[in-house]
């Protein structure tokens, strides 16, 4: 039979589809829950998939691993709090748009984004997987060093009105990260002897703890004072982005696909890194910047487009190559071992009909999550019907046991609650919280790549120079502060304009 | 001295020194590169700590020379008042982790929820305080504990297990 016919068959199977859409909602479940991830849900899927045949299992894990991406958005908007790592960017124009009473539409276009990045990635991934393996597997050491400074560019763009707080914000986030067992040396580091330190912060409860906490103070702090704003419960209905409103962003659709594609492809990088850069290409080209962390429906499309095209970009060297990128495409790398399924670059000539599986499965799954979401939109909404007060217990509790969740350890929900205490007071002093989580997230990338980089070349700095792609990237980053620094200059200058001229009308 | 002004001065003040307090935690505890011409564990954490420093002295200079901007959301100075509100989340987050720690999570989840909602909110409804004390850790252990097989902290001292 006909490679591409056998997978159909496969997959169209009543119960190849049911492991499809069972595992989407699994995703969801724990993609919207503040604490839980995918990889946990992935974990926890894994030995379901035992007993079944290599089309369930393989639609099942994949379906999960596409719910848990996009459903990470849900908890961002509508709580503030990103339920995933890759939808912390989302927060910022998603919650500010929830906030205004259009959370269904932050919703409908978080969703629509999503299913139009992964499958556009999916696209990419079948016209090119042969082509972008070979670069992605060029990206070593000292390419992914260049790409993640250029990532920590964007803090320019995130740092708000003033650049030091920003990178303040930044600098705490990756000194956070240095805290625990060195991965390279096995040394431990200011952990001042106490053994459960070792551990290190954990990047989802240090996340948990800088978005909940806040809100939770700041909840009871408005029911205390009588001042919090319910929002009218005829605003939020189902509502998708006009065909206007897409047709003007669609060229922005299709260059964060392609971004989230990229980046996903090379190992080790993954989902926040491609919705942070997103977000930042999407308000440094947008006409209507200011509109940015404000409720933008761009601000919301980007990342949202970017992270799930991550999925098929991931994908690719995984199928092609057997590079799992992240713990994620690790776990489905198991379950596509265990059966029977050796990813790499056999793959696609013997084991054809399983490759045309896989291909439909993400098909599939993005139909099933697209489809369910929208069906949960309404749900999603009514959440924002609770009192504020009720649900920021409602919310602590989650975070609780999401955080004791990541690592069944008690210790991190102390951590997520002093993270967020910090998170809180410098909020309060006017410092930015996203710029930290990019220091969490990038930190540890940055410096485990800076460090093998240099064991490589033996002490020599030139290493960094020595590629074309990476000196591509320092030269964006450049161009990115640059242009900050020109747009904050302008800014200054026409301040000073305007005041002279405002006091020039008002001696007149 | 404006409040706003105050705020960047204590924000820069408590950058720097936070910074020296790492950097000398950095120099006494992690040892230094064990071969040559290689960053260390050390090197990381100490950039980052100067980094810091430089940046919170920057803030204090700012603050000194000029009016400060606004950053995003500063309030130029807590309201006295608004206190109670971070204690009392602080109180109930850790508490809640104590008592997670001790009782398990069934009885620390209804505990917490109780608690914050009559003596913490003043919602005195005994029907929702109920409703909610029994509802929200009856769901959470369905849900997550029984269908998704999520693990469930088991109390030390009064654990329950089902």
């Amino acid at each position: 039979m006909d490679p591409v016919l056998a997978a159909l068959a496969a997959v169209s199977d009543p119960f190849a589809l049911l492991a499809i859409l069972a595992g989407s909602v699994i995703g969801i479940v724990f993609g919207s829950v503040p604490g839980l991830t995918y990889s946990m849900a992935l974990a926890i899927v894994l030995p379901l998939t035992f007993g079944l045949d290599a089309g369930a299992a393989i639609g099942m894990l994949i379906g999960t691993y596409i719910g848990g991406m996009t459903g990470g958005s849900v908890s961002g908007i509508l709580l503030g709090i990103p339920g995933t790592p890759s939808a912390a960017a989302t927060v910022m124009d998603g919650h500010a748009m929830a906030r205004k009473g259009h959370a269904g539409l932050a919703l409908g276009g978080a969703v629509l984004a999503s299913g139009f990045g992964g499958i556009f990635s999916l696209i990419v991934m079948m016209a090119s997987v042969d082509l972008i393996a070979r670069i992605a597997i060029k990206f070593g050491p000292v390419e992914i060093f260049a790409l993640v400074v250029f990532g920590m560019s964007t803090i320019c763009g995130l740092a708000g009105k003033s650049l030091v707080r920003g990178l303040i914000a930044g600098v705490i986030g990756l000194m956070l990260m240095t805290v625990g067992l060195d991965e390279v040396d096995g040394v431990a580091r200011m952990t001042f002897g106490w053994t459960p330190l070792l551990q290190g912060v954990n990047l989802l409860v240090a996340m948990v703890g800088l978005f909940a906490v806040p809100m939770i103070i700041q909840t009871f702090v408005e029911h205390r004072d009588r001042t919090a704003a319910r929002l009218d419960a005829k605003d939020i209905r189902s509502e998708l982005p006009s065909f206007r409103q897409l047709r003007l962003n669609a060229w922005l659709l299709c260059r964060c696909s392609a971004l989230g594609t990229g980046i996903g492809a090379i190992p080790g990088t993954g989902g926040p890194i491609a919705a942070f850069l997103a977000y930042d290409h999407a308000k440094r080209f947008s006409k209507r910047k200011s509109e940015f962390g404000k409720g933008s429906l761009e601000g919301v499309l980007a990342p949202e487009s970017a992270n799930n095209a991550v999925t098929g970009g991931a994908m690719i060297p995984l199928l092609s190559l057997g590079i799992p990128g992240d713990p994620a495409t690790a776990i489905i790398l198991g379950g596509f071992l265990i059966h029977g399924l050796v990813p790499g670059p056999m793959l696609f000539h013997q084991n054809q009909t399983e490759v045309y599986l896989v291909y439909m499965a993400i098909l599939v799954a993005y139909v099933a999550v697209v489809a369910f979401q929208f069906l949960g939109i309404r749900a999603f909404a009514r959440l924002l019907r609770i009192p504020p007060h009720l649900m920021a217990v409602g919310v602590l509790i989650m975070c609780g046991v999401g955080t004791y969740a990541v690592r069944n350890s008690f210790l991190d929900v102390y951590m997520m609650t002093g993270v967020g205490l910090i998170g809180y007071l410098l909020l309060k002093a006017g410092v930015p919280i996203t710029p930290i989580i990019l220091g969490l997230v990038l930190g540890p990338t940055m410096e485990r790549e800076f460090r093998t980089a240099l064991i490589l070349s033996e002490g020599d700095y030139s290493i960094f120079f020595s590629s074309w792609t990476a000196i591509a990237f320092y030269a964006l980053a450049v161009g990115v502060i640059g242009l900050h620094i020109r747009g904050q200059l302008r800014g200054l200058r026409s301040d000073e304009a305007d005041g002279s001229n405002g006091s020039g009308k008002e001696s007149a | 001295m404006p409040a706003a002004r105050r705020r960047d001065l204590l924000l820069g003040i408590l950058a720097a020194c936070a910074a020296a307090l790492w950097c000398w935690g950095v120099v006494a505890t992690i040892p230094d590169a064990y071969g040559e011409g290689r960053l260390g564990p050390r090197g990381f954490p100490l950039i980052g700590g100067v980094l810091l420093g430089v940046l919170g002295l920057a803030v204090v200079a700012q603050s000194l020379r000029k009016a400060p901007d606004a950053g995003d959301g500063g309030d130029g100075g807590r309201k006295p008042g608004e206190w109670g509100p971070v204690a009392a989340a602080a109180g109930l987050l850790a508490g809640y982790a104590l008592l997670l720690e001790l009782a398990g999570f069934l009885l620390a989840t209804a505990a917490t929820v109780a608690v914050a909602v009559g003596p913490v909110l003043g919602v005195w409804r005994w029907r929702l305080i109920g409703g909610m004390a029994l509802g929200i850790p009856l769901g959470i252990y369905l849900v997550l504990g029984k269908l998704l097989g999520v693990y469930l902290p088991v109390g030390r001292l009064v654990g329950i297990t089902f």
